[in-house]
């Protein structure tokens, strides 16, 4: 059984989750934060010896259980408010935050392949400030613009180029484990934008680059993953069904 | 190649573009807040000039600071008063608030405010001693005005306003008059900021004018806090614009005066109003990211309830069921972001991050500024409802309005001249102008409440509403909808018939479905009982009919028989065959109108008909044999190559999904009751 934790109208999820199933990634079991946070019981062990286990019971009666996942494709960034809407107020942040740490300690256990593990910065993977992006971007080999935060037309730059640049042509590049995916683009640009997602400790990085330049624009770790078509279907079949 | 693309702008403002704001009362507007130890219980007298403390704690450096001619001032009134008034206010809400009777306001030189506060927490006294920058309305645009005289009559602007029309470029407000109560009636809004022009041709129907505070003299202010009140309170008429909320009454408080600040500010308009009212935050101020600095690009501005004070007036506010709308600042900043989580000095020793909820939630809805539909105005943002760039984001942003191209009153660039008076924009930006859309539309959906007779929304009920409802956010290059400033708000699915939030609202298709389902089966079984009835109604006629037949047979018998006793033999012959013909005419003439009219019956003798039906198909696949393509092969396009091969039904998996998430908290509610 492979898991897809994703919004039910997030698109690129859905689309990625057709495709996937078809190449044999079946069952594939699309789980809303609604499916999720309505389930009736959840068991989670951590054992002394450092196995573990999650179980949970959906609201329709379907079971998940570690030992059977095989895979997770994650793409909740957050715990959604509304699932604890029905809690009186004072106990609502309470338990988002359990939430919260939930979702982070049994997708971390999971022995299958996560894409994303979560984080502090976010439950699919870190968001980070476009500063630090532009940071590690530069440390990836990307052509970046020179990040400086400060007056327009004073003494500096714009707060965020990437910001400012909506007129750009954007191309959007998928890395999967250290690769990006894109034939047409050069192979510097490809390696660099694997390399970024290596340093960003994402294991699935969408990465914008201006169309025309080349240079970095802005990063996240739930791209649109119809933006690297099919052979990035077929680098998630690989990282998700553990032939990577 | 995968690209995104976005048309260019005629006139996309940027913040390169952006002319530097005017910066009203800046620096002066700094405020040096204390927060007394509640054992300490201080007790102010003599209007700011003596301390003492009823705690019996040490107050000396506290009188030191004083004697330098300083004025300490309890900032939000007498402390035995405010300590009362908390007292009721929690009887009667059951909720109980910050203690604001702890703090202090020191009335102090500008520039002598952070020496102040170094000195005041070296009192034993003193849990917290901060000084707040100057809070800044949050506009993105100050344009001058047309020089050029106004006509005698302004003309009808509405038609520039898309944001009161049909979602999801607007918030469906003009669906919302229609409905009762729908344009704000019975509700009052307090705006929060620094000065105003009540006096404008826009404004006048119902509105209170500035009930706290000084107004400021400065032409920004006045400007900014005309603009904003004219997008919820713009008159019903038929020239200049249409409040989304007209019938709102609209009054201001200016955080400016004598012991005025913005949370007294706040505190004193929740004293004004009741449950289910409105105040709007128009402020936001300089965060830590560049060290509390004013600057002129308000890059790190972040919404005011960052600060304790504010935080604690705010939460008095939502505590006594007023919603506040607070404007989420035009910082560009995530306010998810670790650096809103380190306690600057001076703050409480408790204090804690309220942009994560987690810590505290001060019960106000934040607002972000999302782009209008690209073309509003000729001019293009970005794809509608994205995040501005200037826009603060975060997970406590609860909700987006327009951000850029809002049509209002003041400012003058739309319509100038020399009378401010008749002045009107379209260009008015913002959180600024994000944030009275909210405030309309909120008072729209409680005016509809109080209409029917129901209880208003709560504070939590109606960030709830807005959270779950209206049209989501969209992403654009470098600024993914993942920088939650959350969706823009439809009005039509608030209080238009669709109340409901959009999960109950999927489960309750789900049992029209359903319903329809059952429905049609009974349909169908009702169908199918009629025809059996029929049928057997048929076969009753026919069998009384053959007897008939048979009987006749049966006379004919007889009559022949009696005809052959009575007739010669010559005679007997043809008599026989005279008869025989009778009988074979009749009888074929029966099976033939039986024939006519058992189609579909059990004894119906189709032949005939199975004949011609059988004829009729044999024609039509012969006809089908004929038919050729149209487009030959080698016109077709191959789509075994497009980017949506194989693509499935992802709106139904969508609608499943969505159906099954509403399903699955139907029987968690149910269950667990």
């Amino acid at each position: 059984m492979w898991l897809l934790l994703c919004a039910a109208d997030d698109v690129p999820a859905l689309w990625a989750a057709t495709r996937l199933t078809a190449r044999g990634l079946d069952p594939l079991v699309v789980l809303t934060p609604e499916l999720l946070h309505y389930s009736f019981r959840w068991e989670h062990r951590l054992h002394s010896h450092g196995a573990s286990s999650i179980s949970f019971t959906l609201a329709d009666g379907r079971r998940i259980d570690s030992a059977a996942i095989r895979g997770v494709l994650n793409r909740l960034p957050f715990v959604p408010p509304h699932i604890v809407g029905r809690l009186v107020a004072a106990d609502r942040q309470y338990a988002l935050q359990e939430w919260t740490a939930l979702h982070m300690s049994w997708l971390s256990s999971l022995r299958a392949p996560v894409l994303n593990l979560p984080v502090m910065e976010g439950l699919c993977g870190a968001w980070r400030h476009p500063s630090e992006w532009a940071w590690l971007a530069g440390e990836a080999g990307l052509t970046t613009e020179v990040y400086q935060q400060g007056v327009p037309g004073g003494t500096a730059f714009p707060h965020a180029a990437i910001t400012t640049r909506g007129a750009a042509m954007v191309r959007t590049v998928i890395a999967i484990d250290g690769q990006g995916i894109d034939e047409h683009l050069a192979e510097d640009l490809c390696d660099s934008c694997g390399r970024l997602g290596v340093l960003a400790k994402t294991r699935l990085l969408g990465v914008d680059l201006d169309a025309r330049t080349g240079a970095f624009i802005g990063a996240s770790p739930r791209p649109d993953l119809r933006e690297g078509g099919e052979p990035v279907i077929e680098a998630l079949f690989s990282s998700l069904s553990g032939r990577a | 190649m995968a690209k995104k693309t976005k048309p260019a702008g005629t006139a996309q403002p940027t913040r390169r573009s952006r002319p530097a704001p005017q910066k009203p009362e800046t620096r002066e507007g700094a405020e040096l807040i204390v927060i007394a130890k509640a054992a300490a219980g201080l007790r102010v007298r003599r209007g700011g000039a003596e301390v003492a403390s009823l705690g019996g704690a040490n107050v000396r450096g506290l009188k030191s600071v004083l004697a330098g001619g300083v004025r300490f001032v309890p900032l939000f009134g007498n402390e035995d008063r405010v300590v009362a008034r908390a007292a009721a206010a929690a009887a009667e809400t059951g909720r109980g608030g910050p203690d604001l009777s702890v703090f202090y306001k020191v009335e102090a030189p500008t520039a002598q405010l952070s020496a102040l506060a170094r000195a005041l927490l070296d009192d034993d006294s003193v849990e917290a001693a901060y000084v707040k920058p100057a809070a800044e309305p949050p506009v993105m645009n100050d344009v001058p005005p047309d020089m050029n005289d106004a006509p005698p009559v302004t003309p009808d602007f509405t038609a520039s306003q898309i944001y009161l029309g049909a979602a999801p470029g607007g918030v469906e407000a003009l669906s919302a008059h229609t409905r009762p109560g729908g344009k704000g009636d019975n509700i009052r809004i307090i705006d929060i900021e620094g000065a105003w022009r009540f006096s404008h041709e826009d404004l006048m129907q119902v509105q209170g004018g500035v009930v706290g505070g000084v107004s400021s003299t400065d032409i920004g202010w006045r400007n900014h806090g005309t603009a904003v009140i004219g997008e919820f309170g713009g008159d019903l008429s038929a020239f200049g614009v249409t409040g989304i909320a007209p019938n709102a009454n609209t009054r201001a408080i200016s955080i400016f005066g004598p012991g005025q600040g913005s949370a007294k500010a706040i505190h004193d308009a929740a004293d004004l109003l009741s449950p289910g009212d409105v105040i709007l935050i128009e402020l936001h101020r300089p965060g830590p990211r560049f060290n509390f600095a004013n600057r002129g690009d308000q890059l790190g501005y972040i919404a005011v309830e960052w600060w304790e004070d504010d935080w604690a007036a705010i939460k008095y506010a939502t505590n006594k069921g007023v919603i506040v709308v607070e404007a989420a600042g035009n910082g560009a900043e995530n306010l998810d972001d670790g650096i809103y989580s380190v306690k600057p000095a001076g703050f409480p020793a408790a204090w804690t991050n309220p942009f994560n909820r987690g810590n505290r939630d001060s019960g106000a809805i934040l607002v972000g500024a999302g782009a209008p539909p690209p073309g509003t105005h000729g001019r293009d943002h970005g794809p509608d409802r994205s995040r501005l760039d200037f826009s603060n984001y975060g997970a406590s942003v609860d909700t987006q309005g327009w951000g850029r191209e809002v049509t209002t009153c003041g400012y003058g660039n739309l319509q100038g001249g020399s009378n401010e008076d008749l002045w009107y924009t379209d260009t008015f930006s913002g959180t600024s102008s994000a944030s009275p859309i909210i405030v309309g539309v909120v008072a729209s959906l409680q005016g509809n409440r109080k209409a029917q007779g129901q209880p208003v929304y709560t504070p939590a009920q109606v960030r709830t509403k807005l959270r779950s409802t209206g049209s989501t956010q969209n992403d654009a290059p470098g600024r993914p909808a993942t920088q939650r400033i959350g969706n823009r708000p439809n009005l039509k699915q608030l209080i238009g018939g669709i109340v409901k939030p959009l999960k109950e609202v999927a489960k309750d298709v789900i049992k029209d479905k359903e319903l329809k389902a059952e429905k049609l089966e009974i349909k169908e079984h009702k169908v199918e009982a009629k025809e059996v009835k029929n049928e057997a109604k048929e076969v009753k006629t026919e069998k009384l009919e053959i007897k008939e037949v048979q009987k006749e047979k049966v006379e004919v018998k007889e009559i022949q028989k009696e005809l052959d006793k009575q007739v010669d033999k010559q005679f007997e012959k043809q008599i026989d065959k005279q008869l025989e013909k009778r009988v074979e005419k009749r009888v074929e003439k029966r099976t033939e109108k039986l024939a006519d009219g058992g189609q579909g019956g059990l004894g119906g003798g189709g032949t005939p008909q199975a004949g011609a039906f059988e004829a009729r198909l044999g024609a039509l696949e012969a006809a089908v044999s004929q038919l050729t393509h149209f487009i030959g092969s080698q016109l077709r396009p191959d789509l075994s190559q497009g980017a949506l091969t194989g693509e499935g039904d992802l709106g139904g998996m969508q609608q499943q999904l969505e159906g099954e998430g509403a399903a699955a908290k139907w029987e968690k509610d149910n269950t667990e009751g």
